[in-house]
């Protein structure tokens, strides 16, 4: 996973933190002079990807029992993908119109949808938070010794649990509401030293599991380690196809969803894409397969513990660097996210108190901390994640490629004045209510429902575009007439 | 002072890489692994600031 953004956080970052005015380009093209070069875009990606979730992420794949050829191979293609989705998607869009996600979904969906867009991102992210505390909390457990959850635990293990989720929650929350500036130094501070953290796990986790050569890596990795057995208590049976999707549908919302258009707007070169390789194989496979070998090795050294939690298992490979390693990953990532959730929010209101509603969110996220389930179905809440904000990238995609080589206008709300663009709220609500349809329905896995549902919002946009010009234009012709 | 720290925060970081390539050569047991990763994680964070550009 990672820690995202929203809008319109650059300048209000910015702003907030007592900056000089810095000019972010929130409603104009990024002009020639402030392009960035490439090395910016590997540092960024490399650091955004290498969050606390990974802790979490990495084993869960292995209590779905997946096995090392559908892991592996599944991680190499889903992660292409993903870059390729960066490359071929959102770079193009964004160095061509180098606008905000924000300002070109106002131009297109109107100022009261991008609102409704906001209000949705603002409740995904407060929940990824409460997911960044429960992996903060876990290294408190180390010493305090109270009842952890386990895997299947839906609800708070007792009251030990609920304080120190709470405990990080608040400290978290204040930080977010005071300190952005100081948490967004030291996370650049810590990702390398992060990044090689996540390296030495995977390296002490491959010799307990009893790796002694490199040459046997292959036989380790399927005998013992991704045996591909049945999956623990309550979870799917993950295959290279589960695998695959979710690696590729992990950062939906942020490529194909174009929300890296804020980000990639600054890039001299649209190939600047591919940067997120570097993001891609340190943080969704390098940090995945480390963080699934400190859960293989638990198991192999008590198979009846099946809880995933990170405190526990950085400190039995790493000891307390490996806890602070956990607490370094959940905080740095949690900060930026609660400050991104608090801006969501705030932009449903301007002028409110960002300090205030940062801290409210904070409650908010440490509520869902308190109950394992969010956690412990971190992978269903991602790829719900990305299902839910995907259609607004198909809907950017098509006003911004298609509906000019049709004859029909882009930019529908700037160009006619409308708040809401009904032609983009349909296509968004209808696409996202077959995708649920689909998942509640069984008829798909919410890993694989998001392809299809791309599709269907660009020809329910396409359809409901044409419609609604046409209708716009008929009483444009009768009064010139 | 600044060439000092880079040097500095250049061994921390190779440090956590070989230390748990030591235990993988089993050169090193676990426990010294754990420790000398701890004084690695001090090292950085000790170091990396007086060179670190973090004002991204």
């Amino acid at each position: 996973m990672t820690s995202c953004r929203t809008e319109p956080q650059q300048a209000a970052r910015t702003r907030e933190a007592g900056h000089e005015p810095v000019n972010e380009y929130e409603r104009e093209p990024v002009p020639e002079h402030a392009r960035l070069g490439l090395k910016n875009y590997i540092g960024q990606f490399t650091g955004e990807h290498v969050a606390g979730t990974e802790l979490m992420i990495g084993p869960l794949f292995l209590a779905a029992g997946v096995s090392a050829f559908d892991f592996i191979a599944g991680l190499l293609t889903g992660n292409l993908l993903a870059v390729l989705s960066w490359t071929f998607f959102t770079a193009p869009i964004a160095t061509r119109a180098r606008l905000t996600l924000y300002y070109q979904l106002e131009k297109i969906c109107g100022r009261k949808l991008v609102t409704l867009y906001n209000t949705a991102n603002g409740v995904m992210f407060t929940v990824l938070a409460g997911a960044m505390m429960t992996v903060s909390a876990t290294a408190l457990g180390v010493y305090f010794k109270f009842a952890m959850p386990e895997l299947s635990d839906t609800l708070p293990t007792g009251i030990g649990w609920v304080a120190a989720v709470l405990a990080t929650g608040a400290l978290f929350s204040m930080v977010a509401a005071f300190g952005y500036r100081f948490v967004s130094r030291f996370a650049n501070l810590a990702a390398p030293w992060m990044v090689l953290m996540f390296l030495a796990f995977g390296i002490i986790g491959l010799r307990e599991m009893g790796l002694t050569r490199v040459s046997d890596f292959w036989n380790t990795a399927t005998q013992t380690i991704w045996t591909g057995g049945a999956p623990q208590a309550g979870k799917l049976k993950f295959t290279f196809w589960h695998v695959m999707f979710f690696a590729w549908f992990c950062n939906l919302a942020w490529h194909i969803g174009m929300a890296d258009l804020s980000v990639l707007r600054f890039a001299r070169k649209p190939w600047y894409g591919l940067t997120s390789a570097a993001g891609m194989y340190v943080g969704h496979f390098m940090a995945w397969i480390a963080a699934s070998l400190l859960y293989a090795v638990q198991l192999k050294q008590d198979p009846g513990n099946t809880a995933v939690l990170p405190g526990p298992l950085a400190y039995r490979a790493c000891g307390i660097a490996g806890l602070l390693c956990v607490l370094a990953a959940g905080w740095t990532t949690a900060n930026p996210t609660l400050y991104r959730a608090g801006l969501a929010f705030q932009s449903l209101k301007p002028g409110s108190s960002r300090f205030k509603i940062t801290l409210i969110v904070g409650l908010a996220a440490s509520v869902t901390a308190m109950f394992p389930i969010v956690t412990m179905r971190l992978l269903d809440f991602v790829a719900l994640w990305g299902m839910i904000l995907m259609p607004m990238g198909a809907v950017i995609f098509i006003d911004f490629w298609v509906l000019p080589r049709l004859g029909m206008g882009s930019n529908f709300a700037e160009v006619t004045g409308r708040s809401f663009n009904w032609a983009a709220g349909l296509a968004w609500a209808l696409s996202v209510a077959a995708c649920l349809w689909m998942v509640l329905s069984g008829r798909a896995q919410i890993y694989f429902v998001s392809l299809p549902g791309w599709f269907l919002t660009c020809l329910l946009y396409l359809a409901l575009s044409g419609l609604q010009q046409r209708r716009h234009a008929a009483p444009a012709a009768k009064g010139a007439a | 002072m600044k060439t000092i720290a880079k040097i500095i925060s250049f061994i921390a970081l190779a440090s956590a890489v070989a230390l748990p390539l030591a235990f993988f050569a089993d050169r090193l047991p676990l426990a010294s692994v754990q420790s000398g990763l701890l004084a690695a994680t001090i090292l950085w964070f000790a170091s990396a600031p007086f060179w670190m550009e973090t004002r991204r």
